[in-house]
């Protein structure tokens, strides 16, 4: 496949900055958007604009039936049993937020159960685990990493207790980019009777997953990383686990009847989805997924891997530059995370925008703890996606050589 | 210390563009919080700093490392020329308003003189009999020809 030509389908690559063109590197913060994304938001808001599930005439029925499709689409994405597995959030941060407090609410977790994270998780994997450690006296514990920064699996299974009720990881870090196990992790976790939680926020827009396979409890993405609009994000959930569980938010759309005192809940997923969700970013949605299936997951992840390895090469010929990471294209990612020896991480962000409008990550990327480890002022991160070449990482690699022999 | 200049340059560039606003806010910021005696973490400095090495990196690498390396240096250095030619300014100010003139040991030096309101008439090469001085007595006709001049001192 030409991955060069699907350059076409993104706007803002034909754009350029003072003369130049943009070299986006900062997928993993979020991806760009196809014109067949844009276009299906802006067909909701053009042509069939209405609520869902509160009308019945045409353009009602036609949003609800496109809402409901979205739903669909993301279910056969991930190969649920079920379409009514999938939730629809703002993103994964809120999706984090609702097991949390429906695991709280539920009394599903009580003090002294522990939650079992590793080292290099996202904040959105950390700090709802923290509220509960404060509010009702969780355990949080942390698996450790192997020097070359993949998960040490027999520190994980050694912090597996009868306590652990919960095994909560990411599947690809966003920091390192190293990818999880995550079908052995997942059964380490059920053999130990607990619930095995995936963070695919940086997984899911960059191969292909199957929640079946990995036998995940719960699986959550956001819309925006995979080319989808921002403001709408996924929760995969096995039907019976989420059936017992109560609401996250109440109100409507999230009720079957209510009488003044009493109220039952709508059934799966709507049981989740309280109030008039982001119905134009579920049309985007079903569009990014549409595109992301039509190109095809298997030759995104082997275009990700040429790059990933191409960019670990170039960058690491460049003097004083320490990579992150476990540097194998095959255990990482589409992500570099470097940082240079003297150039602070936002001097070499800030430069790299203004030379060459190269747009990079830098600082803490919404993983202190970990970046905070190696470097308490920050690390710089470059993430790739499809629409990315082995030309521009060639023209990031000489901004990058022209500034740290200037500034460095 | 880049904050100060900043503030100046982009609150009068601010007038005209809205990305020049955001920046004279954001130097505004810094600044408040600095004569609050609180550190600025609004990171605006480093970006001017980066926004101008980078810039000088693109012609000369060498000016942009000097800049880059020197840049609170040069920061001080130019605030300070700046409070200097704003005291000297206001004092010049202040002078014409009382006196007249800017500069009242030597008002020749000054070029708001009152006399300077009315035209002053200039020819950039002597005509015939009429030299340059002389239309200093043309009145308010400036016109270079020799007629026009010999009419009017006529």
């Amino acid at each position: 496949m030409d991955f060069s030509s699907l350059r076409m389908d993104f706007p803002i690559l034909q754009r350029r900055i003072n003369g130049k063109p943009l070299i986006y590197f900062d997928s993993s913060a979020t991806s760009l958007k196809p014109k067949q994304v844009i276009g299906a938001e802006a067909r909701y808001y053009n042509e069939e604009c209405a609520n869902i599930h509160r009308g019945v005439h045409k353009l009602s029925e036609h949003a609800t039936l496109a809402y409901e499709n979205a739903h669909k689409g993301a279910a056969k994405f991930i190969n649920a049993k079920s379409w009514q597995e999938i939730v629809f959030a703002r993103n994964t941060t809120e999706t984090f937020n609702l097991l949390m407090y429906c695991f709280w609410a539920g009394n599903m977790l009580k003090s002294g159960d522990e939650v079992l994270i590793s080292k290099f998780e996202h904040h959105s994997n950390i700090v709802p685990w923290q509220f509960l450690e404060r509010k009702i006296g969780i355990k949080l514990k942390f698996a450790e990493l192997n020097p070359d920064y993949s998960l040490n699996m027999q520190d994980l299974e050694n912090k597996i207790t009868k306590n652990t009720k919960i095994v909560s990881l990411t599947h690809v870090a966003n920091s390192t980019g190293t990818i999880n196990d995550v079908k052995e992790i997942g059964k380490i976790a059920h053999e130990n009777n607990a619930l095995f939680v995936v963070d695919a926020a940086q997984s899911i827009p960059h191969m292909p997953i199957d929640v079946r396979s990995i036998n995940a409890d719960f699986l959550a993405f956001s819309g925006h990383k995979m080319l989808a609009p921002t403001g709408i994000g996924v929760l995969y959930g096995k039907k019976e686990l989420l059936e017992k569980m109560q609401p996250f938010m109440y109100g409507g759309d999230m009720i079957k009847s209510v009488s003044e005192h009493s109220a039952t809940w709508n059934d799966l997923p709507y049981k989740f989805e309280a109030g008039t969700p982001n119905i134009a970013a579920a049309y985007g949605l079903g569009a990014a997924i549409e595109y992301l299936q039509k190109t095809g997951m298997d030759k995104i992840r082997k275009h990700e891997k040429e790059l990933t390895k191409y960019a670990l090469d170039a960058i690491g010929k460049i003097p004083k530059i320490k990579i992150y990471g476990t540097q194998n294209p095959e255990t990482q990612g589409g992500i570099v995370l470097f940082e240079h020896e003297k150039l602070e991480a936002h001097d070499l962000a800030l430069a790299l925008d203004e030379s060459a409008n190269i747009a990079i990550r830098s600082g803490m990327l919404c993983a202190e703890p970990f970046v905070g480890s190696i470097n308490p002022r920050g690390l710089c991160r470059a993430s790739f996606y499809f629409y990315n070449t082995k030309e521009e990482i060639d023209v990031f690699a000489r901004e990058m050589q022209k500034i740290i022999k200037a500034f460095g | 210390m880049i904050c100060i200049i900043a503030l100046v340059v982009f609150g009068i560039l601010g007038i005209f563009s809205a990305t020049h606003r955001a920046y004279a806010k954001e130097a505004f910021n810094c600044i408040f919080r600095r004569i609050t005696l609180r550190k600025c973490n609004t990171g605006f400095d480093n970006k001017m700093k980066m926004k101008i090495s980078t810039k000088l990196m693109q012609k000369s690498p060498k000016l942009g490392g000097f800049v880059f390396r020197h840049f609170e240096l040069l920061s001080w250095i130019m605030t300070i020329a700046m409070v200097v030619s704003l005291f000297y300014s206001a004092f010049a100010i202040y002078n014409l308003a009382v006196y007249g003139t800017c500069d009242p040991q030597d008002p020749s030096n000054c070029i708001f003189q009152p006399q300077t309101a009315e035209p002053i008439c200039d020819c950039p090469f002597d005509v015939g009999n009429c030299a340059v001085k002389d239309f200093q007595k043309c009145g308010t006709d400036c016109n270079c020809l020799k007629e026009t001049c010999e009419m009017q001192q006529g």
